[in-house]
């Protein structure tokens, strides 16, 4: 190309393009043109023939487009109404709870009163996989939609998949989301299943969980009563019964319980209203095609509650005249009796006890194995008062079968020991021992005698000690007991020590001057004059101020 | 002003001074040119091999090649051969094949089999231009380069751009069963429907269709002799159309499926059937648009403003065809017939 030729087309583009700006007339004439000419030209049969290919391709966007521009809230709407429509969420919450259900009437070791029995209810496949899919659109419009979240923690428990309905629950329970009472309640079933499984759980957590469920309206009843249960047994019984006493608006059954929790904080026209209102409950369904096995048990309980012991003994008996082998109205019949007798107790001028011994009888009669009445013989044996024949009979049925209570069994073991029969005595604190493996006091008295009885047993007893106070460490009297086994097993520096932090666990209690003189006894023994010496002086001076000490509790 | 071609009418004369190619007996200069082309090639391909193994190993890419090889003959028997000779041309061609020379080693010694195929394109750009005589510049490239599509084609996929279309694909299946009212969640990409999982969007692996309905597209740019604007956009429409055909395939699967409580797994004759009305599709898009953009005649361009209608020309411009096809001649004079009219009366 010619640079000539260049310049020329350079300033002819130049010249045309300036038209824009001076000759608008121009231009839309000359797109006229152009338009005219593009018309002409075009082969038309083809771009008719061709057209409905366009079309079609056309249609399929134009589907998509109006989709993606519908909108959010409408299709939030839609996918939710859907999802419901599938299955209610009290559906998949029904199915939760069958889930958590056996884990949570062992962990919360429901009384039988709350026993509720679950319609088996079942999903299909399909339907779970649409609820799932349904939340997770709705969450990947709206990620902090509560109900998908929670929708989809449950579907994810209800699949098997444990860590992502944890995960899920986990956040709308923290209130990620806005409140969400039902997660709460979720996670507390969920945190007290992996109780049961042997998993260490934070209880600050479940009882937070709990406290948030129990707010809600429609939580399941059993878990506010457990909750008020938890409250009641960390001590907090004032705290207790205000969700307890909501609960109660919605299930009158609960009353029951709330009665207890009156009579225990000492609030007695509120527990006396209480227990009628579950009585009223009760009592009406008594004799009816709609009477539970647990109802004349809640009526007998709430009258036991206001001390009306008779009537409570009496609407038993007359369970037992309709059927009598009902071991559990039995065992409540023997209870009342029991407390019917021990209300009898009083002590004469003479500081005589008195008691109406046929009362215990009879609740050995109605249920020869209940364990606490052997309790109640082995406070009678105690006391030197001897039982009738017919209670001696009851408390050696229960000694063969087995079935004596852990107070019974060492109360009759330390009567051995007083009269001196060391192995009857043992026997006894072994039996109370398989019954309550944690009875520090049992641990420690049979560790004595062992160490004491034979030398092959000190290995034994110090295991013993040593467990006993692993349960409760810097007991004074296990830290005593230790000392006096290890003198025996001849290991006097141990011993000393042992004594030592005794001593020093409880240094101003009077028990402790006996460990004290032990300890003396070691000193001596180990040649410690010096020691021994000022120990000397400290329990003469003891011994001096607690005459007065004694003196002053006594006024 | 500059006076530029008319294009006008057609004619379908013959010129009979002018010499065809195909009868063109070749000079010594000429055979060291061919010999040397082809012994690059053959060792493009060698340095290559992995790279066209891989390439091959996928019905879809096998199916692109072919459908892009037929275009290029059709383009080849189609396209005006001119016997003459130009130095031009001899330059161009010597330029290209010492590029290709140097990705050719640069491939080898990198270790970079996807090179070679680039240097096998630009090998094949510098032949069509010492042969191919007749054409311009750019389409002697153009011809020659569909060759280096596959290495590009493979380093457009490897920076992820075939993910990204497979994702949109996703989006728009979801769009289209939200119309059919089909409940599902998209997960990555995969729908996932109560019934099953549409996850059959994939261009890579076994079903890398997206390169066949491309092939398709590229059989109608070579065919046809598409210009820049029409051959871009036919391109284009082939991934358009695979993401409507394969989005309403698995709605209208899951739409089936819903209705009869069974869910349709994907399979290899609906894959068969989908490439067909894409055939159909693609190929009759491409020619809608084609009808669209046609040049203006010469003597529609109004003279007072001609510079939108020259652009539009320029785009739209169609390449000189051999004689058996009806084109635009520059030597025709329509402006004088008037005059043979005025003689006859």
């Amino acid at each position: 190309m010619d640079s000539s030729d260049f310049s020329e087309g350079a300033n002819w583009l130049g010249r045309e393009f300036l038209k824009f700006f001076y000759s608008p007339t121009g231009v839309a004439g000359g797109l006229l043109d152009a338009f005219r000419g593009w018309k002409f030209s075009r082969n038309w049969p083809r771009f008719w023939f061709h057209l409905p290919s366009l079309v079609l391709l056309a249609a399929v966007y134009l589907t998509f487009a109006f989709s993606i521009f519908s909108r959010e809230d409408s299709r939030i709407q839609l996918f939710s109404a859907e999802s419901q429509r599938r299955c209610p969420t009290k559906l998949i919450e029904d199915i939760c709870g069958q889930m958590h259900e056996e884990s949570f009437a062992a962990a919360a070791g429901l009384p039988v009163t709350e026993k509720v029995d679950y319609k088996t209810v079942e999903i299909s496949d399909v339907t779970k996989r649409y609820v799932e899919l349904l939340s997770k659109r709705i969450l990947s419009i709206q990620a902090t939609n509560l109900v998908a979240h929670y929708r989809l923690g449950m579907i994810y428990n209800i699949n098997g998949q444990d860590e992502k309905s944890i995960s899920e629950m986990k956040q709308l329970a923290e209130g990620r989301f806005g409140d969400c009472p039902q997660a709460n309640a979720w996670m507390a079933k969920e945190l007290l299943k992996q109780k049961v499984a042997g998993e260490q759980i934070s209880n600050q957590d479940l009882l937070s969980h709990l406290e948030k469920a129990s707010k809600f309206r429609d939580v399941d009843f059993r878990l506010v009563s457990f909750y008020a249960r938890v409250l009641e047994e960390s001590g907090e019984t004032r705290k207790a019964i205000a969700p307890l006493k909501q609960a109660a608006t919605l299930r009158p059954e609960l009353n029951l319980e709330l009665a207890r929790l009156y009579s225990k904080v000492g609030y007695l026209n509120e527990m006396r209203s209480a227990a009628n209102a579950a009585e009223d409950v009760f009592m009406r369904r008594l004799n009816t095609p709609l009477e539970k096995e647990t109802d004349r048990l809640a009526v007998a309980e709430a009258r036991k509650i206001t001390n009306r012991l008779e009537q409570a003994a009496e609407i038993l008996n007359e369970g037992l005249l309709i059927k009598s082998a009902r071991p559990e109205i039995r065992r409540e019949l023997s209870e009342v009796l029991r407390l019917i007798y021990v209300n009898s107790i009083f002590k004469t001028e003479l500081g005589e006890y008195r008691a109406d011994l046929a009362q215990l009888e009879k609740a050995g009669e109605v249920d020869p194995l209940n364990p606490n009445i052997s309790g109640e013989i082995a406070k009678l044996l105690s006391l030197q008062i001897p039982p009738s024949k017919k209670l001696m009979e009851i408390l050696r049925q229960q000694i063969e079968a087995g079935v004596t209570s852990v107070s019974a069994d060492i109360l009759l073991a330390e009567g051995y020991f007083a009269k001196g029969k060391m192995k009857e005595a043992m026997k006894n604190w072994e039996l109370a021992l398989t019954k309550d493996p944690n009875n520090i006091g049992a641990m420690n008295n049979l560790a004595l005698v062992l160490a004491k009885t034979s030398d092959t047993n000190v290995e034994r007893s110090l295991d013993l000690l040593n467990k006993a106070l692993s349960l409760s460490p810097g007991n004074a009297e296990i830290l005593d007991s230790l000392g006096e086994v290890l003198m025996i097993a001849k290991r006097p520096a141990d011993a000393l020590n042992k004594y030592e932090l005794s001593i020093r666990s409880a240094p101003n209690d009077p028990n402790r001057i006996e460990t004290r003189r032990k300890l003396l006894r070691a000193y001596e023994d180990l040649g410690m004059e010096d020691m021994a010496k000022v120990l000397k002086k400290v329990i003469e001076k003891m011994e001096k101020e607690q005459p007065d000490e004694q003196a002053n509790s006594k006024e | 002003m500059k006076k530029t071609t008319p294009v006008t009418a057609t004619t379908l004369e013959i010129d009979e001074e002018r010499p065809q190619s195909f009868k063109k007996t070749l000079s010594s200069e000429d055979r060291w040119i061919e010999a040397s082309c082809l012994g690059l090639l053959l060792l493009a391909v060698i340095v290559g091999a992995d790279f066209w193994r891989d390439w091959f190993s996928s019905l879809d890419r096998v199916l692109c090649s072919i459908f892009a090889l037929i275009g290029l003959c059709v383009a080849l028997v189609r396209s005006d051969w001119n016997g003459e000779r130009s130095r031009h041309r001899l330059a161009l061609g010597l330029a290209l094949l010492s590029g290709a020379t140097v990705v050719l080693f640069l491939s080898y010694f990198l270790a970079r089999p996807k090179m070679s195929g680039i240097a096998c394109g630009l090998i094949l750009a510098g032949w069509c231009a010492f042969r191919v005589l007749g054409e311009t510049v750019y389409q002697s490239l153009t011809l020659g380069l569909v060759f280096a599509i596959p290495a590009g084609i493979d380093a457009i996929a490897a920076r992820g751009a075939f993910v990204s279309l497979e994702s949109l694909a996703v989006t728009v299946t979801s769009g289209l069963a939200d119309a059919a009212e089909l409940s599902h969640v998209q997960e990555g990409n995969k729908l996932i429907f109560g019934l099953g999982v549409a996850d059959q969007f994939t261009c890579l692996g076994k079903w890398d269709s997206v390169l066949s309905f491309f092939g398709i597209a590229l059989f109608c740019v070579l065919v046809f002799r598409r210009n820049l604007v029409c051959g871009a956009l036919s391109l284009a429409l082939s991934a358009i159309v695979w993401i409507a055909v394969r989005g309403t395939a698995w709605v209208a699967l899951a739409w089936l499926g819903n209705q009869n409580g069974v869910w349709y797994e994907w399979s290899a004759g609906l894959e068969i059937g989908l490439f067909l009305i894409a055939l159909i599709l693609v190929s009759s898009i491409d020619q809608f648009f084609a009808a669209l953009f046609e040049p203006i005649p010469f003597e529609f361009i109004n003279a007072d403003f001609p510079l939108l209608a020259y652009l539009w020309n320029w785009m739209c411009g169609l390449p000189k065809l051999t004689l058996s096809i009806p084109v635009r001649d520059d030597d025709f004079t329509e402006l004088q017939e008037p005059e043979e009219w005025e003689a006859v009366e």
